[in-house]
């Protein structure tokens, strides 16, 4: 699904975000990508949606070769892959109904269809009651259901989650976990960019590691002591 | 979809503007003075050049021809004169005619012929010049060939003001140009502006647009639609406003002496072509001041 090799990116002269990061993920995986601040993770994703181009190297992501990717078709491959931010990147001027909508007007969904969808997605993430209220009328657990709403609506082949737990607090953060699980059991190949440790060790799924731009491990589901206890963890693991 | 689209740039277009409802109405204000100033000088450029077109058109080309030319070998010449596309009209004026003309439009001067035995007056054609002949060099053009005729004794033709007049359209138009120009650099700058501020307060949407996969078209339409409305609704304040100077203001202007030739003079209103081409005009500098506004935005 996602094939990445000997992928260099720059950003200015001196800084080497990514250095030859080569790996694969397989279609409906569930991947953690982890490291420190500023090991890359955000860029590697970025990649994967092309709002950053690498240097060097080669990304296929659903057979398409990105490098090779013409400027107009990048909409087109957006439209496959539902992305979450840490900040959930909602429009705040519309509600969470039209939020949805707007998303599926956008890619140019029949008008008749827009709305049952937006419904029966709003539904899959527990906010059919909220549909007529404001982002900014939500707690931050409800703002980041409607950006996963938002980004699975269209029912991508990849989603792809920066830090989507970063600004919520353990027991909302296992309630965006859940969902994400649920969204990857239908079928969907998920990545996530984290660094809640607590988090990575629950869900039991393969692990890529960042350091300095580089993959220092890949594992997969691994045992909560092969991972590096030196993280730095927000949330306490639950038990059980 | 396409209508689906349209539908929706429109309505977004539209709330755009009730969004900036102070800076839309500066642009629009703004735009229909500058297109009003425009059109100000279409009305008086397109009346000078009625009138004048009226005087060119009676410029006419006088060809007298050398003495002991037949009235047959004048038919010959006139028809040979026929053949050149930039001559309209050729009216051959006998001895005989352009005496009893001399007579009757100099009655006081009839001294003059007193003790002539014989006709002193040349005979001539007078040749009307045809629509694309009636300028400067088309006619020194004309002149000079019908010199080169050995039958033809002189050619005369109102040569120092039919050049002083064309002179006087050409930089008119010149001056047209320029001001259209200048006016035209800057309603696209005004509506940039406008916007580019829209586009500002909007850049977070922008930036869920694209990435949850709106084609760059999809992106620019709402503030592609909202230059166009503004420039169209500066274009429409722009006739308005014009309709008004000429029905109320113009009249009295004419009645108080002010403008010299054009006093008395029926001036007309802009053909509803030239108005089209104003509203065009309008919407065209609207999509292009947004285009440049969003493009911009979009390449960052």
């Amino acid at each position: 699904m996602i094939r990445m090799s000997n992928i260099q990116k720059r950003y200015g002269p001196d800084f080497r975000a990514l250095k030859g990061i080569s790996l694969h993920i397989r279609r409906g995986e569930f991947v953690f990508v982890t490291g420190p601040s500023g090991a890359g993770k955000t860029t590697l994703l970025k990649m994967i949606y092309c709002e950053q181009k690498a240097d060097e190297g080669e990304i296929l992501v659903n057979g398409r070769n990105l490098s090779r990717l013409r400027r107009g078709s990048i909409p087109y491959l957006r439209r496959n892959i539902g992305v979450v931010f840490q900040d959930f990147k909602l429009i705040h001027s519309k509600s969470v109904f039209d939020n949805i909508v707007f998303a599926l007007r956008v890619i140019g969904t029949p008008r008749g269809d827009m709305k049952r969808r937006a419904w029966d997605v709003l539904r899959r993430v527990g906010l059919q009651h909220k549909i007529n209220s404001y982002p900014l009328c939500l707690s931050g657990g409800e703002q980041q259901r409607v950006a996963i709403a938002r980004a699975v609506v269209n029912d991508p082949a990849i989603l792809i989650a920066d830090e989507p737990t970063g600004n919520l607090d353990a027991a909302v953060a296992d309630e965006i976990m859940g969902l994400l699980e649920e969204i990857h059991v239908r079928g969907t190949t998920v990545v996530v960019a984290t660094h809640n440790m607590g988090i990575v060790r629950r869900m039991k799924k393969r692990v890529i590691r960042l350091e300095d731009g580089r993959c220092v491990s890949d594992t997969n589901a691994p045992d909560a002591f092969e991972l590096d206890e030196g993280e730095i963890t927000l949330v306490k693991p639950s038990v059980g | 979809m396409l209508v689906q689209n349209l539908s929706y740039f429109i309505e977004e277009g539209f709330r755009s503007l009730r969004h900036n409802r102070f800076m839309s109405v500066v642009a629009i204000v703004t735009i229909g003075f500058a297109l009003m100033i425009f059109g100000a000088f279409l009305i008086v450029y397109s009346n000078v050049q009625q009138i004048t077109d009226g005087w060119i058109r009676e410029v006419e080309v006088t060809a007298y021809l050398r003495e002991g030319i037949s009235d047959d070998a004048a038919d010959e010449i006139k028809k040979r004169l026929w053949e050149n596309r930039e001559i309209a009209s050729v009216v051959y004026v006998s001895r005989e005619q352009a005496l009893q003309r001399f007579t009757s439009e100099h009655a006081d001067a009839a001294y003059l012929l007193e003790g002539l035995t014989e006709n002193p007056l040349p005979a001539s054609f007078e040749i009307g010049l045809s629509r694309e002949a009636r300028n400067r060099e088309a006619v020194e053009r004309l002149v000079a060939k019908l010199g080169k005729l050995p039958e033809l004794e002189g050619v005369q033709y109102g040569e120092e003001w039919t050049k002083s007049l064309l002179t006087f359209l050409k930089i008119l138009r010149m001056l047209g140009f320029i001001l259209g120009g200048l006016l035209g650099v800057a309603i696209i700058f005004i509506i940039a502006n406008t916007v580019r501020l829209t586009v500002y307060a909007r850049r977070d949407e922008l930036a869920v647009m694209r990435l949850i996969g709106a084609t760059n078209w999809f992106i620019k339409g709402p503030f592609l639609t909202e230059g166009l409305l503004q420039g169209l609704a500066g274009a429409l304040l722009s006739v308005g406003l014009l309709l008004g100077m000429y029905h109320f203001w113009l009249p009295k202007l004419q009645a108080s002496a002010g403008i010299f030739f054009l006093q008395n003079v029926p001036l007309s209103f802009l053909s509803v072509e030239m108005l089209l081409w104003i509203m065009a005009a309008g919407m065209l500098m609207g999509f292009f001041g947004s285009l440049m506004s969003v493009g911009r935005f979009l390449r960052v």
